[in-house]
């Protein structure tokens, strides 16, 4: 992959653009006052923000998408500022965040919005935003004029009120007395056409939906002749709980996230955590924590493709996997006795070290998994069933990806190969060998090509990190951030005070925000984190990789088999917890 | 069974042996909504092999099963769905509530989680944890064979009707 350099900030040359009025499309190019009065800020953090007004979010955000700067719409939230009124005439933002899979560049779009008002949505220009907008009226009550399908998307259907709202109670529970009744999105184009449509409904308890997830279909013999999708099953409100705790005791609730990979979820947490306090993490803390993702990205994978396999009446696979995945539960529970969920990481580093001799279990476990896998290629690679059942199954192009913001496997299988590990490297992810596998036509079976082939690449980190794993502490020791070991607790004055001290009022990042992600399992896990100076997270907003997966679902199977359905369905590995947060 | 009656000894109560039979053949529908869902897999999987308890024949219809083994958050959109599917489990039915969250809401003290599935359904066996290990939930399992075993009275589940916010499901 040819490298980028990112350090240079896109701010400059977007300042010029906007100020001369030059832009690529013409309609735009008569004058910068299309754009009403645009800020150009850089935060603390080094983010790039953009502050513009509600009534040019659609002409900028065009402007983005035409003169090709910015191909992502990453993530699109809100943000209650009730309790921070001063200087402020409207209570919410709306907040945007953009990538570019070109330049790596970020940009954080800012628009205010008043109570009872409406803003315009980019739907129509991101395809992105449906469902992000969607979330952001279903929490804030924020309306997106224009936007297709402005209904309730996370809570249930007879939910009164938007609970992240700062003055919505977070225990304040209401009922729901019903499951939904079939639906589909309202569509002038769709006509049956004297077919005889039968509706069906799978999920959201049904084996092959994981639980959680209702597929809504009408379909014509064995095609689907229109699809749906329900979500919400699993909104265990991570993002008001989040507000209503500390920030270390955030990290217990960022394992359920994705829990088929608890450690990664904590590392993008803290690591977002580390940032906005300005703090590094010792070499150390950072190689164990690489362990720990790629350990974890391995078993994510076994559970994605066994179960994916399962779906499709391979139940050996999944026996299989599962033999290698207990092994890692093994090591993590021998490294801090829990096996799921670990919540390993503490903001500043590690919770504890690593037991004597625990890198040489790593290697040795690495080598058996690497059998494992062999095994499982020689199982499903080359296997007739498996390739009729997945090949050309679920065909997606790379712009079609891009559009919907796929990232992680499922993007890198369409044949763009994006990896934060590489795009924006941490914790010395650049100083190690190892390819970021890319596929080709984006079908089902290249999603899984590509997992098979990322899990060997883990494989190869892994060794690479536990041969030349640096001595030194495994935190940092910042009195106003870690606490201190148990001996000085037990042992001394200060230690005791300072101990008390950080239980009691928590750890104080400055004021400010940021957006973070890392590479996860499933792509690019963000964390949205806005600081007021208190013991507690102002606001943060998960940009969980699967959303915006699924969110192309419907249109994935409209036309295909009803058994694609459950094929696709488990390569995109929906993981519900960080679907539904 | 008179033929048999005849022929045989019988140094056993009739339904002590119907007992024996049915803790010895739970069929569970894995009700795996989150976290406890993949730690329930590692309880049906190789290393752990609930098979062993003769709770093998896992079944995701409710007409099949006896045992409603709920792993998992229930969120207050989803209780419906859970008494829907309890309801049309038949008798002799037992509950297993895997996990924190399944039992009391966990540490989910949020707007839209159930606090604890009794709400809902009657539960036989709580199994604590977050997620619960698996020698946890076999435990649980070890716990409801002795209950069915020794007919333990069940007056939560004999008493049990639909709560009045739920709707039924037509």
């Amino acid at each position: 992959m040819e490298t980028v350099n990112t350090t240079s900030s896109p701010l400059e040359s977007l300042k010029r653009d906007f100020a001369s009025g030059e832009s690529s499309v013409e309609s735009f190019a008569n004058s910068s006052a299309a754009y009403g009065s645009l800020k150009f800020l850089t935060t603390s953090t080094g983010d790039d923000v953009l502050e513009v007004d509600k009534d040019s979010v659609p002409a900028v955000f065009q402007q983005f998408k035409d003169s090709g700067r910015f191909d992502f719409l990453m993530d699109v939230t809100a943000v209650d500022h009730l309790n921070q009124m001063a200087g402020r005439q409207k209570r919410f933002d709306v907040v945007y965040h953009l990538f570019s899979s070109k330049t790596y560049a970020r940009l954080r779009v800012k628009a205010q919005v008043g109570e009872g008002e409406a803003i315009p949505s980019i739907s129509p220009i991101y395809r992105a935003a449906n469902w992000f907008e969607r979330e952001a009226y279903d929490m804030f009550g924020i309306h997106f004029s224009g936007h297709p399908n402005l209904t309730r998307i996370l809570v249930h259907h007879e939910f009164v009120g938007h609970p992240l709202r700062k003055d919505y109670d977070a225990d304040h529970q209401q009922h729901c007395s019903s499951a939904m009744p079939l639906h589909f999105l309202p569509d002038p184009n769709f006509k049956s056409e004297g077919r005889q449509l039968l509706p069906l409904n799978i999920g959201p308890s049904h084996p092959a939906t994981h639980g959680t997830l209702r597929v809504m279909a009408e379909v014509d013999g064995e095609t689907i002749a229109r699809a749906n999708v329900e979500l919400g099953f699993l909104h265990r409100c991570f993002e008001k709980m989040a507000e209503t705790h500390p920030y270390n005791q955030v990290i217990p609730y960022t394992d359920r996230l994705n829990y088929c990979s608890a450690p990664m979820n904590n590392i993008g947490y803290c690591k977002a955590v580390e940032r906005l306090l300005g703090v590094e993490i010792p070499a150390r803390a950072q190689a164990m924590r690489i362990v720990l993702a790629e350990l974890s990205r391995i078993i994510d994978h076994f559970v994605c493709i066994g179960a994916n396999a399962v779906d499709l009446g391979a139940l050996t696979g999944f026996f299989h996997l599962f033999t290698y995945r207990e092994m890692v539960y093994s090591l993590f529970e021998k490294l801090c006795g829990a096996r799921l969920t670990v919540s390993m990481t503490r903001i500043g580093g590690m919770a504890q070290d690593a037991p004597e001799g625990w890198f040489d279990d790593v290697l040795e476990t690495c080598k058996k998994i690497s059998e494992g896998v062999d095994q499982l290629d020689g199982l499903l690679t080359g296997n007739k069933i498996w390739q009729q059942r997945t090949q050309g199954v679920g065909k997606i192009s790379a712009e079609d990806a891009i559009a919907w913001g796929y990232t992680g496997p499922c993007l890198r299988a369409a044949g763009v190969g994006l990896d934060l590990r590489r795009a924006q490297p941490y914790y010395g992810y650049d100083q190690l060998d190892f390819k970021i596998p890319v596929g080709t036509t984006g079908d089902v079976f290249d999603r899984y090509l590509v997992r098979v082939a990322e899990m060997r690449e883990s494989l190869k980190i892994i060794e690479q990190v536990c041969k030349n794993m640096p001595s030194g502490d495994y935190t940092i020791r910042d009195k106003s951030i870690v606490l201190p070991e148990k001996s000085e607790v037990y042992g001394n004055i200060e230690g005791l005070m300072n101990h008390f001290m950080l239980v009691i009022k928590g750890l104080r990042p400055p004021v400010g925000d940021l957006y973070d992600a890392t590479e996860a399992a499933n792509g690019e896990l963000g964390f949205y984190l806005v600081s007021d100076g208190s013991g507690r997270p102002y606001r943060l907003k998960v940009r969980p990789p699967c959303f915006a997966i699924y969110q192309s679902f419907p249109d994935q199977i409209t036309g295909g088999l009803l058994a694609d359905v459950i094929a696709i369905l488990g390569s995109m590995n929906l993981i519900a917890g960080e679907l539904d947060r | 069974m008179d033929e048999m009656a005849k022929s045989f000894a019988f140094t056993t109560r009739l339904d002590d042996i119907v007992a024996w039979g049915a803790k010895n053949a739970l069929w569970p529908l894995p009700y795996g909504t989150a976290c406890c869902g993949i730690e329930l897999m590692s309880v049906m999987g190789p290393k752990y092999d609930l098979a062993r308890f003769g709770a093998e024949v896992v079944r995701f219809s409710p007409r099949q099963a006896d045992l409603l083994l709920v792993a998992g958050t229930i969120t207050e959109k989803m209780a419906p769905v859970l008494v829907h599917i309890y309801e049309q489990m038949l008798t002799p039915k037992y509950v297993i509530s895997m996990g924190a969250c399944a039992s009391s809401g966990g540490f989910y003290r949020s707007y839209h989680v159930l606090q604890g599935i009794d709400k809902v359904v009657p539960v036989d066996v709580f199994v604590p944890g977050c997620p619960p290990t698996p020698e946890a939930v076999l435990d649980g399992v070890m716990t409801l064979q002795r209950m069915i075993a020794e007919h333990t009275p069940r007056p939560w589940a004999e008493g049990w009707k639909r709560p009045s916010f739920i709707k039924p499901i037509t």
